[in-house]
């Protein structure tokens, strides 16, 4: 039959099936071709980690304001519940003194952040010595890159950050996940906790920014811990 | 057309167009799944982030696999088996996007402050800023008419529904598709440093619309304008027309009518079939009875009426013959006219 035509409850007339057949695995085939293409394009994930089956202590004061961190001799820990939720109730009871706190350890680039374990194992008041008086500098600045929440940034999500993530770290940050502001400086990754230009958390007013590329300015101040960015404006770079 | 539904009333040539189809999207899920967790060794991208790119970008792959077929099957009547079970491949674009979409808004959405739900809707309300611009709802609307699509795709619904409201409900595939474009460029192209993604949206894009113009283009070429005051409309030669095959022509009403050919003689009905709109005038007598070319619906050519125990009923149209010339007459009887066929001379083959 040199006129084929397809009925469906009928088998395939040979000659459509040899056009179709080819064609099909043909299909198949650019399909399998397009899904490692697609998969192999992704942009990395970045260096963050979480060892979540480990637990991990550290001793320091700890520090409610702007966010709940611990600051040891040698760093500052970010401190964070389980969840999209921030640690600064569970903290302040403990603010300005000695604590130890455990957790899961969360990192990239060398900045640290504790999930901090249930209960009263999360955090427990200790002795240490007081803080020698550390003297803080303050530079203004203009920085372009991306507000992020720490938490999916830092090894929670892989990635953590990007437009496709802003809804996840919105959510965050209104559970009081803190803030960072990543930016590259000549090569170098910094990682800035973000505050208003008060130094007060930042809020909603902020938040539309998350997840895409911004050109801050503002105040930055080091020498005490995690650099704080204290932002006066904020607006899309691009 | 059956008179009892069943969800799937299962055939040869469904099994084997749903084994490749499942091969194809088992293929595609495995092979994105085990490069995606091997390019970035031990920093690999998170395992739900993956398995919801790889769902997602299976979904829209299959949907541009979809509203090709239609123009495909148009521009050349062989890939027709191809349409036959498009709806399987609907239901499949569903699925998929259902579990990007379930993993997107659990993971990105859940262990918060706020209900899941209400965070998505409020998270992101950037609706004046194209790079802050929540596409979440973009590929949500799009989901939404994935599942009315896929939820009606069923005979059962076609016919409560009726043809004409469920065709428009499922032109919707294009407003979905347009959507889900924009979801794409709003969302993941605002984060991918790759331009490649960019580039295979257009390309996808400049696929899909150019097969749409050159199957609406030579559509126009075939209707052949007839002059408004014509009451009989001259067909051309019977002999022109393939035994078994019709010949489409375009009354003055704008309406396409199907010409057959036949044992019994000459015939005419709608071009028009009553289960999806599908061309009859692209189908074949088979064993006295039209068969649709999508999906197999069978007419009488000397009334429109499926045998029983089926009760479709198509327009008919009158023909008469002067010599070996056809001639029909554009006005369309009510569906189910018995109309006696032209006879030829000589016999009708
Ligand atoms: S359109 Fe489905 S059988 Fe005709």
């Amino acid at each position: 039959m040199n006129d084929p035509h397809f009925i469906g409850w009928f088998p395939m007339p040979p000659a459509l099936r040899r056009f179709l057949l080819p064609l099909a695995l043909v299909a198949v085939a650019l399909g399998l071709i397009l899904a490692g293409g697609l998969a192999y394009s992704q942009r990395p994930p970045g260096p963050g980690r979480w060892d979540d089956s480990h637990e991990v202590s550290f001793d320091g004061i700890a520090v409610a304001e702007p966010y709940a961190m611990l600051r040891t001799p040698t760093e500052t820990i970010l401190l964070v519940e389980a969840g999209k939720f921030g640690a600064k109730d569970r903290l302040l009871p403990f603010d300005g003194n000695g604590v130890r706190a455990t957790g899961t350890l969360l990192e990239r680039d060398g900045v640290k952040m504790l999930e901090l374990a249930d209960g009263d194992a999360g955090l427990q008041a200790i002795e240490v010595k007081a803080e020698s008086a550390l003297e803080e500098v303050t530079t203004p600045v203009t920085l372009v890159g991306e507000l992020v929440d720490s938490k999916c940034y830092l090894g929670a999500m892989k990635p953590g950050g990007g437009k496709t993530h802003k809804g996840c770290a919105i959510l965050c940050l209104r559970g009081g996940i803190p803030p960072l502001f990543v930016a590259k400086v000549d090569g170098t990754v910094g990682y800035y906790l973000a505050t208003d230009s008060h130094g007060r958390p930042l809020g909603e007013d902020h938040f539309e920014f998350v997840g895409e590329r911004v050109t801050v300015t503002g105040q930055l101040v080091t020498g005490r811990g995690r650099p704080i960015l204290k932002i006066d404006s904020v607006r899309r770079s691009r | 057309m059956s008179v009892t539904y069943r969800p799937v009333k299962w055939n040869r040539n469904k099994r084997i167009y749903d084994a490749i189809l499942a091969a194809g999207i088992a293929g595609y899920l495995a092979v994105f799944l085990a490069v995606g967790s091997l390019i970035f060794g031990d920093e690999a991208i998170g395992f739900p982030i993956l398995l919801m790119r790889a769902l997602g970008t299976a979904a829209f792959v299959l949907l541009h696999v979809a509203l090709a077929i239609g123009p495909l099957a148009r521009l050349d009547r062989r890939f027709l088996p191809v349409l036959y079970n498009r709806r399987h491949l609907g239901v499949a674009t569903f699925l998929l996007a259902l579990g990007h979409a379930a993993i997107a808004f659990g993971y990105y959405h859940g262990f918060g402050l706020i209900n899941p739900i209400v965070s998505l809707l409020t998270a992101n309300s950037n609706y004046s800023s194209l790079a802050g611009f929540p596409f979440e709802i973009l590929g949500l609307l799009a989901l939404v008419i994935l599942f009315l699509m896929a939820a009606t795709s069923h005979d059962f619904w076609q016919k409560t529904l009726g043809p004409s409201v469920w065709k428009s409900l499922h032109m919707l595939a294009y407003p979905a598709y347009g959507l889900i474009v924009l979801h794409v460029a709003l969302g993941a192209l605002q984060s991918e440093t790759q331009s490649i993604y960019a580039i295979l949206l257009v390309a996808g894009f400049a696929t899909v619309a150019g097969l749409h113009l050159a199957a609406g283009r030579r559509e126009r070429n075939k209707d052949r304008r007839i002059p408004l005051d014509v009451a009989w409309i001259d067909v051309g030669n019977a002999d022109d027309i393939p035994m078994d095959r019709a010949k489409v022509v375009s009354t003055p009403a704008g309406e396409r009518v199907a010409i057959f050919r036949h044992a019994g003689g000459i015939s005419a009905v709608t071009n028009v079939c009553a289960h999806q709109r599908g061309p009859l005038g692209e189908g074949k007598v088979v064993d006295g009875c039209i068969s649709c070319p999508w999906h197999g619906w069978e007419y009488r050519p000397e009334d429109g009426c499926s045998p029983p125990p089926f009760q479709e009923r198509i327009a008919t149209y009158r023909v008469r013959l002067d010599g070996r010339r056809v001639f029909l007459n554009p006005e369309p009887l009510p569906p189910g006219t018995p109309v006696e066929p032209a006879r030829l001379p000589g016999g009708n083959s």
